[in-house]
């Protein structure tokens, strides 16, 4: 598998940060602008002295103007969670190995974006119905480094079930990032509950779709027998033995397309982000467009 | 299990069609992908768009669909209804036609006595015209629209109306039973009818309508009739039958047994004439005949055996030889044609042999076999032996086997069979003194003498039937060089020493071989005479007394073979070519066939006597059980069909199962 992660890529996206929604709480330290109020040197707001509030923040000049102890308010900046959820399910890289690292090469984007702009980023791999969480919380480049290099080794294989794997997952933290599934969403699980189950948590969640040009547009025809690679043999109903005709082809090209429609809607009344990707798109065009569409990149 | 069309089994070369698609189909390519699940979706919505075309992608369940349909309909039997459909009522009128269907009562005396009334099958006749005019209660099939067949039960049994609906149909058929309301039908027979053949072709219309009923006239009644009903038209007659006469040679003299009965009517005084023509004769008092009348008085059903040995006013007189004996009786009963009983082969034909050879040079072996041939075939013919010298006391004619041995004659005899012994006259002091060879009118060349040896090899023929020919040894044999007209049968290496000639003009054996050089076995040389006897004299008639429609074989021993009777008449040349011949007499009575012989002047001729079955002339018999023909099972008696219906139900389960197990998740 020849990595797109190298130096330059990573060195374009050092003009870049994650934009993560204002109700997060986070922690302190990050350059994440909350709602809350904090102790940065950026102004924000008046209120009235309360009792206990610090008397060294009382505006005098106000108090001359009106007679009233007003204190100054100061925004908040907090250090996030970035969780990339990343789909190792043969789907994803046994008969394709460039979508098993484009699926990767997003998520790293996303985790250098976020360690870069001094957030944690931990990478949570989805295998059956568990998660596998390799290298834990990253904080800083070097370690970043080090858990890419180990991502690199991921084997692809069997079937995953994302809603038990994620639900059953006890650190999915709360309300303080943004987790980020990546998988190609092929599957007859209802992955769904997953994502409610995160946005329970006060995640902020995005999804990305990695699909294939194959996928998106298959090429071949007549009859065929369709080996799926999470399929356990020949004889498992996962195969299918069908006539691929023209009809067929673009009954496929509508049932994709309504597919990607209902993923869509679903994430739209949920206010989750959903991007899909194709592995022969540039990783710059995910990035520079369609990331900063739906506002989670500025 | 049978098939109402076998042809339909050509359709079986659908299947080469069937196999013909799957090999032309093209195989399916694998691919792997990532995963299948929009492909699902695809077919899904593909499913709910053109549900028609799912058909296409199944051609195996179409391919099962049909053939669960073909054996849907092999099971339903599925037949092209004929004139009528099975439903159709219908009637199958069998009506006997043998001879005792001519049963008509006689009124008068003696031989003024006249037949009066009607026959047994115009009696049945009539019944069949009852039905078909619908008088008769009970059976209304007629006025229902019913198919009528009516089949005669002859010796051949052929269908005279074949499922007629129109009364005008049934009609013409009565009326050409009895033409011009003649007495004696053209279809009534002498012989039994084959009532089985009847069934089997009643068999045939059951196949189209198994529905049907089917009545039998005749003359009597079975103890167990089966499905048939069976309708006796016999009225109170009666019947004197002479069912046999046989001639028993005791002490060279013959005792006449004859075997009669009265059935039908007991206490009958039956005066019985017993006629012998050429009584005693050939050499005796030719032209003498004799007639004995006994009078028996015969219970009813019972047969009676008369026994006459001795004729003439005082019994003083007997009979050792006879042409024929004729036995009748002279009574007015209802069916006349067993009165009369002819017998032949009470007298041997005499067959001359003459044994020519040089003064004083018969050789004794040939002698004793001769004599101890005429004893083997004393029954047969009989033998008188002469023996002469060529030149000086031979005789030609009336000779019927002349047999040549060291001198050969000028130029064969006329007529006769002739066996050349030694014609090269050789051995035992015969050279020298035997000066002629070979007659001159047999194309043959002689070469010399020369060393002879065991029989090597031979051609499968009847002059050496049954004989171990290998075991014979000729010390010299003489060679024969040129005998086209010849049939060799024996060899010694490669020199024939048994030719055979067996033409119209000619019969003519030679053996170039002299016996007194000869080891023959015992019984193998006289052996050799009886089958060149059997050969050229074969017995042309196994027995002299046949049953109406009896096949026998004839085998005549000359050509123009002739036969008059009754019930065949046949010129000589348009007889019979290729013998032995199978032939049966449709009559009844004498019949006489005649040959022509070499060595006769005038043909020799020989008679047999057809007489009528004796269960033709037995009024009371009750017969056992009658065939029935075979009827179709009901069609809710599915009998072997239960099978099949399995067959179809485990396939109908199979195909439902495949289904499931393959077609229907991946959709």
């Amino acid at each position: 598998m020849k990595s797109l992660l190298n130096n330059e890529f990573f060195a374009r996206l050092e003009t870049l940060a994650i934009n993560l929604s204002a109700d997060l709480r986070g922690f302190f330290g990050g350059k994440h602008r909350v709602k809350t109020y904090g102790q940065t040197v950026e102004f924000s707001d008046y209120r009235e002295y309360m009792l206990g509030d610090d008397i060294r923040r009382i505006d005098w000049n106000l108090y001359s103007r009106f007679e009233k102890y007003f204190i100054k308010l100061f925004t908040d900046e907090r250090q996030m969670h970035l969780q990339v959820f990343l789909d190792c399910s043969a789907s994803m890289g046994q008969i394709e190995s460039k979508k098993a690292a484009y699926a990767l090469a997003v998520g790293a984007a996303l985790g250098f974006l976020s360690v870069h702009n001094m957030d944690k980023v931990s990478f949570k791999l989805l295998k059956k119905s568990k998660v596998e969480d390799t290298g834990g919380i990253i904080v800083g480049k070097n370690n970043f480094f080090r858990a890419i290099k180990a991502l690199e080794k991921i084997e692809y294989k069997s079937e995953v079930n994302i809603s038990e794997a994620i639900a059953g997952n006890p650190n999915v933290g709360g309300s303080d990032g943004l987790s980020v599934i990546i998988s190609d969403f092929f599957s007859e699980n209802d992955w769904k509950k997953a994502v409610d189950y995160l946005l329970y948590k006060k995640r902020q969640v995005m999804l990305v779709q990695v699909v294939t040009p194959e996928e998106l547009d298959p090429s071949y025809s007549g009859r065929t027998t369709l080996l799926d690679s999470e399929a356990g043999g020949m004889e498992d109903l996962k195969n299918l033995k069908i006539n691929i005709t023209r009809g067929l082809l673009n009954a496929y090209e509508e049932a994709l397309e309504e597919y990607n429609q209902e993923i869509k809607e679903f994430c739209n009344k949920r206010g989750v982000s959903f991007i899909t990707v194709s592995c022969d798109q540039p990783l710059e065009q995910v990035l520079f467009k369609q990331l900063l569409k739906v506002g989670v990149m500025s | 299990m049978s098939l109402l069309l076998p042809l339909g089994l050509i359709a079986l070369a659908s299947l080469a069609v069937l196999i013909l698609i799957y090999i032309i189909k093209p195989a399916y390519q694998k691919r792997f992908v990532s995963s299948t699940f929009i492909w699902k979706q695809a077919l899904k919505r593909k499913k709910k768009r053109i549900p028609i075309s799912r058909l296409r992608n199944i051609l195996i369940f179409l391919c099962q669909f049909l053939i669960l349909t073909t054996f849907a309909f092999a099971i339903a039997q599925p037949f092209i209804a004929d004139a009528q459909s099975p439903e159709q009522p219908h009637l199958i009128i069998v009506i006997d036609a043998g001879v005792s269907m001519r049963t008509r009562n006689m009124e008068g005396d003696g031989s003024n006595a006249l037949p009066s009334g009607s026959t047994r099958f115009w009696r049945a006749v009539e019944g069949f015209d009852d039905i078909v005019g619908a008088r008769e209660e009970g059976i209304n099939a007629i006025n229902d629209g019913a198919a009528v067949s009516v089949i005669i039960a002859g010796h051949t049994p052929f269908s005279l109306v074949t499922s007629a609906i129109a009364t005008s149909q049934l009609e013409t058929a009565l009326n050409s039973l009895h033409p011009n309301n003649e007495i004696i039908s053209p279809f009534l027979e002498f012989g039994e009818p084959n009532i089985e053949r009847a069934m089997r072709m009643i068999e045939d219309i059951l196949t189209t309508a198994p529905l049907s009923d089917i009545i039998y006239f005749t003359s009597i009644d079975y103890e167990i009739p089966g499905n048939v009903e069976v309708r006796n038209v016999s009225n109170a007659e009666w019947n004197v039958a002479i069912l046999g006469v046989e001639a028993i040679r005791v002490d060279g003299l013959y005792e006449f047994h004859i075997e009669i009965a009265s059935f039908g009517r007991g206490g009958v005084m039956v005066p019985i004439s017993l006629q012998l023509d050429d009584v005693n004769t050939q050499r005796l008092r030719a032209g003498y005949w004799e007639v004995e009348t006994y009078t028996a008085t015969l219970n009813a059903d019972e047969i009676y055996m008369a026994v006459i040995r001795n004729f003439g006013p005082a019994g003083q007189e007997t009979v050792y030889s006879f042409g024929s004996a004729t036995v009748s009786v002279d009574v007015n009963d209802s069916f006349q044609y067993d009165n009369q009983f002819v017998i032949f082969g009470g007298r041997r034909e005499v067959i001359h042999v003459q044994y020519v050879a040089p003064e004083g040079r018969h050789h004794l072996m040939m002698n004793a076999a001769l004599i101890a041939l005429r004893t083997v075939i004393a029954n047969q013919w009989d033998v008188v032996i002469t023996t002469s010298t060529y030149g000086v006391n031979f005789e030609e004619g009336y000779t019927d086997v002349y047999i040549f041995e060291h001198e050969m004659p000028a130029v064969l005899p006329q007529g006769g069979i002739v066996i050349l012994l030694n014609p090269g006259g050789f051995g035992g002091g015969i050279e020298g003194v035997v000066t002629r060879r070979m007659p001159s009118n047999v194309d043959m060349e002689l070469g010399s003498r020369i060393d002879g040896g065991y029989v090597t090899n031979s051609n499968p023929h009847p002059m050496i039937a049954g004989m171990n020919v290998n075991n014979i040894r000729f010390h010299y044999i003489t060679e024969i060089r040129h005998a086209p007209m010849f049939a060799p049968i024996m060899f010694v290496e490669d020199n024939p020493i048994l030719l055979v000639q067996n033409t119209l003009d000619a019969k003519v054996v030679i053996m170039p071989i002299n016996l007194h050089y000869a080891n023959f076995r015992l019984a193998e040389w006289p052996s050799m005479l009886l089958n060149l006897f059997e050969y050229f004299l074969p017995v042309t008639l196994p027995q002299h007394v046949f049953d109406v429609n009896q096949t026998f074989e004839i085998n005549p021993r000359g050509g123009e073979v002739g036969i008059v009777g009754p019930g065949l008449t046949v010129s000589p040349d348009g007889f019979l070519q290729q013998f032995p011949q199978g032939i049966s007499m449709s009559v009844h009575g004498v019949h006489t066939i005649s040959q022509s012989v070499l060595g006769r002047i005038n043909r020799v001729e020989e008679s047999l006597f057809i007489r009528i079955a004796r269960d033709q002339s037995d009024f009371v018999r009750v017969g056992d059980s009658l065939p029935n023909p075979l009827f179709p099972p009901p069609i809710d008696d599915l009998g072997d069909w239960h099978l099949l219906i399995f067959i179809a139900a485990a396939f109908v389960a199979l195909l439902f199962i495949e289904r499931l197990l393959h077609l229907s998740p991946r959709i």
